[in-house]
């Protein structure tokens, strides 16, 4: 099988591909929006109420960049909401080429003090997010004659748990769930489903820790520090490209040799 | 020559069980068995009144909590009202959990929690029952209530069980699952519950607190390597 010499992600290969990123004006996913762009591909970056957030996003890009960018308010565990914004994006650009489910909260505290309401908060915008959003797109995806992507951004919380963060645990656990039930339902279909497990990365989430906690998460870890936006937004070309064609309801750690 | 025998009885200690969704085909067979183990008292509960009920049924020596979902098959029933409704059972489930977590500290007594759940790759053996979101939630809510809840003395569980001869009765199934067994098990037949007991009874006896808060995939290394 003949292969460029590098083929990881094709110079050209995002380019005109429709990606929806949910969450995606502040942190992570904005760091993944604003790859796909420079990659020349056109996204759709939904976020559920920052409204201010989205609109200073939007500033800070260029002009070309922002010609291919549509700030949409969707919330992600809305499946009616979804599945408008799908025939949206079938009537604007005839197709949807990827889907990164990577909208989500947290609402940290020990399991025994931890109020209903802040369960069910983030089960609901986590867990629910990316079954919701992922139910609303498969049909357009799996309508594309090309190979599709659909990459759900789950936590080594959802992984090995962690104290604290019952909530938040759960809801990341069963994303790594719904990408082994949807990279099984639907392997036929063209679309490749996979899951990215980012440890701690520098973003507001981690801004609003103790510092004596990521201190202490940074020496649990074999790099010594905290993860970047822009490493997992590169992970996450990395399985929407080329480079992860062969793989389907793979979990891919990006922790930095987090002990667990 | 004087030969001195040193017996080491393990101290009595009164066990309950608690069984979360005692209707379903798993609990139905366990129960007999279950009830052969000395020292054992069981409840049944049926949610919601559960916790008013088993608050005078609480032990000293342990209190183990079974918790048997009905198998839901996601592959087959995944759709919006299937997540809204999951979403609902763990909120639940959850909420359940925590209350008997508090009750049971508040009373300075300690707690088991065992969680039943599926194995993805058990699917294209045969039609089988799967849940990979419900599994992995669950799976990730005990690992975290084992490392935050270890030093009150509350251990968490999950046995990930290979396909059930309770719940593959019809002959054709079970002819296809031996066909299919071959290249990959041991055995060739469906789990029994009788070996599920012994683990159980091993958790409730305390022998596995080390391992609080572990998937234990349980079978006949079929489907290992969850």
């Amino acid at each position: 099988m003949g292969m460029d010499p590098c083929w990881v992600i094709k110079g050209n290969e995002m380019t005109a591909k429709t990606v929806l990123v949910t969450g995606g004006t502040k942190g992570i996913g904005k760091a993944i929006t604003v790859e796909f762009l420079r990659l020349g591909a056109r996204v759709i970056a939904t976020y559920a109420s920052d409204h201010n957030a989205a609109e200073q996003f939007k500033l800070t890009l260029s002009s070309d960049l922002n010609n291919r960018l549509w700030i949409k308010q969707c919330s992600a565990s809305d499946y009616q909401e979804t599945v408008s914004l799908c025939q949206q994006i079938e009537t604007q650009w005839g197709q949807l080429d990827g889907v990164v489910n990577n909208a989500g909260i947290n609402s940290d505290s020990l399991f025994l003090d931890m109020e209903l309401d802040a369960w069910t908060k983030v089960l609901t915008a986590n867990l629910g997010g990316a079954m919701m959003t992922s139910l609303a797109t498969i049909d357009l995806l799996s309508r594309n004659s090309k190979p599709t992507f659909l990459i759900n951004i789950s936590s080594v919380s959802g992984l090995y748990g962690r104290a604290g963060q019952a909530n938040y645990a759960t809801s990341k656990g069963g994303i790594i769930g719904l990408t082994k039930l949807l990279a099984r339902k639907y392997a036929g279909r063209n679309i490749q489903i996979n899951c990215l497990v980012p440890g701690l990365i520098g973003t507001e989430m981690a801004d609003d820790m103790p510092p004596g906690k990521v201190a202490a998460i940074e020496e649990a870890t074999f790099l010594k520090r905290i993860g970047t936006v822009q490493e997992v937004a590169q992970a996450v070309l990395f399985l929407a490209g080329t480079g992860g064609s062969y793989m389907s309801g793979s979990i891919l750690s990006l922790d930095g040799g987090f002990f667990k | 020559m004087a030969v001195w025998v040193l017996r080491i009885e393990k101290a009595i200690t009164m066990t309950a069980i608690f069984l979360l969704n005692a209707t379903t085909p798993l609990i139905q067979e366990l129960f007999p068995l279950l009830n052969e183990m000395p020292d054992v008292r069981i409840h049944p509960i049926i949610l919601p009144e559960a916790d008013t009920a088993v608050l005078n049924e609480f032990e000293t020596g342990n209190n183990v909590f079974l918790i048997s979902t009905p198998f839901f098959d996601e592959f087959t029933d995944f759709n919006p009202g299937y997540a809204a409704f999951l979403l609902e059972y763990l909120n639940s489930l959850v909420a359940w959990i925590q209350q008997m977590v508090r009750l049971l500290a508040q009373q300075g007594k300690p707690g088991t929690f065992i969680f039943f759940t599926t194995n993805p790759n058990v699917r294209g053996f045969l039609k089988y029952p799967i849940s990979p979101i419900l599994d992995e939630s669950l799976h990730a809510f005990l690992k975290t209530l084992s490392k935050e809840l270890h030093s009150l003395n509350f251990h968490f569980y999950a046995l990930c069980l290979e396909p059930l001869q309770c719940l593959v009765k019809d002959p054709i199934q079970v002819r296809t699952y031996r066909k299919k067994m071959a290249a990959h098990a041991m055995s060739k037949m469906p789990l029994k519950v009788d070996g599920i007991n012994s683990i159980i009874r091993s958790i409730c006896e305390g022998n596995l607190s080390l391992v609080s808060g572990s998937v234990l995939p349980v079978g006949y290394g079929s489907v290992l390597g969850y």
